[in-house]
């Protein structure tokens, strides 16, 4: 069995175990739940959060606060200015992008910024950072930026099968 | 209204999701195709699958699309949307999600996937080289 604490980003900590010790140990872990969140790692799914409530609801209402204050930073002309470099900074990726496509990120990240912040979710904000690093790497790679600007030549649509084991 | 008949509005079971078709933009995507999945068969299956059911499910993750300059690609003649699914360490498939119905007289499908192009990724050192025999020495 194995049984290992990670030490988080800001201080915080949060142990992870297996699902089944987790099952076969659940008294002991609700004990520990109550000083620190805990991860059930499983094998055939998604690992499982387990905290509680009290820091769930701080964790999100900070996160609330940080992106109404960003998005208001990002909304004015003159700090806006200022601050649109320090997230390139922040996003080392960024500087990847052509200044059409570096425009057209902060664009969405301002847009979803809001979106999450009116539904207290923030996947969708994780979900267009992971799109436009893909984007940004492809950028990078001048092998795969050629592979997609390359003539295709004429299309014509041909049927493909399921690979045989 | 009195004196007219009453008729009651029909309502139609929705069909069965279809799967969708798996095509390549042209030959030399389905050459790629065929070499790289019978490298990784198994990884090409689970792609296919994902393709064929689910081609719009961004996991946030390995399947997604793509954003900027690169999120945008033309297949005849028309516009798409650019996704990429990871399909071994390194490798990428790119594709075109065409939703638009078959027309009058084909098969029912729900759509197609076009494989816009395929990246292998490098292959590992340790890998076996596709296309190459036993060395010398070997019966």
């Amino acid at each position: 069995m194995t049984t290992y604490v990670t030490i988080l980003p800001m201080g915080t900590s949060s142990k992870s175990v297996s699902f089944s010790h987790f099952l076969r140990n659940s008294g002991e872990i609700l004990e520990e739940v109550k000083h620190v969140d805990v991860r059930l790692a499983r094998r055939d799914g998604p690992d499982i959060f387990f905290g509680t409530d009290q820091r769930e609801t701080a964790v999100r209402d900070s996160l609330g606060y940080l992106a109404r204050a960003l998005s208001a930073v990002l909304r004015d002309p003159v700090l806006g200015v200022h601050v649109t470099p320090a997230i390139s900074g922040e996003l080392s990726w960024l500087g990847w992008l052509s200044e059409e496509d570096q425009s057209e990120f902060l664009s969405h990240f301002l847009a979803t910024i809001r979106a999450c912040e009116d539904t207290g979710g923030y996947e969708p904000l994780s979900r267009l950072l992971n799109r436009w690093r893909a984007s940004a790497q492809i950028m990078h790679d001048p092998e795969l930026a050629s592979l997609l600007v390359a003539d295709r030549g004429e299309d014509s649509s041909i049927s493909i099968n399921r690979p045989e084991a | 209204v009195a004196g007219q008949p009453n008729t009651t509005p029909q309502i139609r079971r929705p069909n069965k999701p279809q799967s969708l078709e798996v095509v390549a933009r042209n030959s030399k995507i389905a050459m790629k195709w065929d070499e790289f999945s019978n490298m990784h068969a198994a990884a090409y299956q689970e792609v296919y699958d994902k393709l064929s059911s689910k081609p719009d499910y961004d996991d946030g993750n390995r399947q997604h699309s793509l954003m900027g300059e690169v999120g945008r690609g033309v297949f005849d003649g028309a516009n798409y949307v650019r996704w990429q699914i990871d399909v071994t360490s390194g490798g990428r498939i790119w594709y075109f999600i065409d939703p638009a119905p078959a027309g009058k007289g084909q098969k029912l499908r729900s759509g197609r996937v076009i494989i816009d192009e395929i990246y292998p990724g490098h292959p590992k050192s340790t890998e076996k080289k596709p296309g190459r025999g036993r060395g010398p020495g070997h019966r």
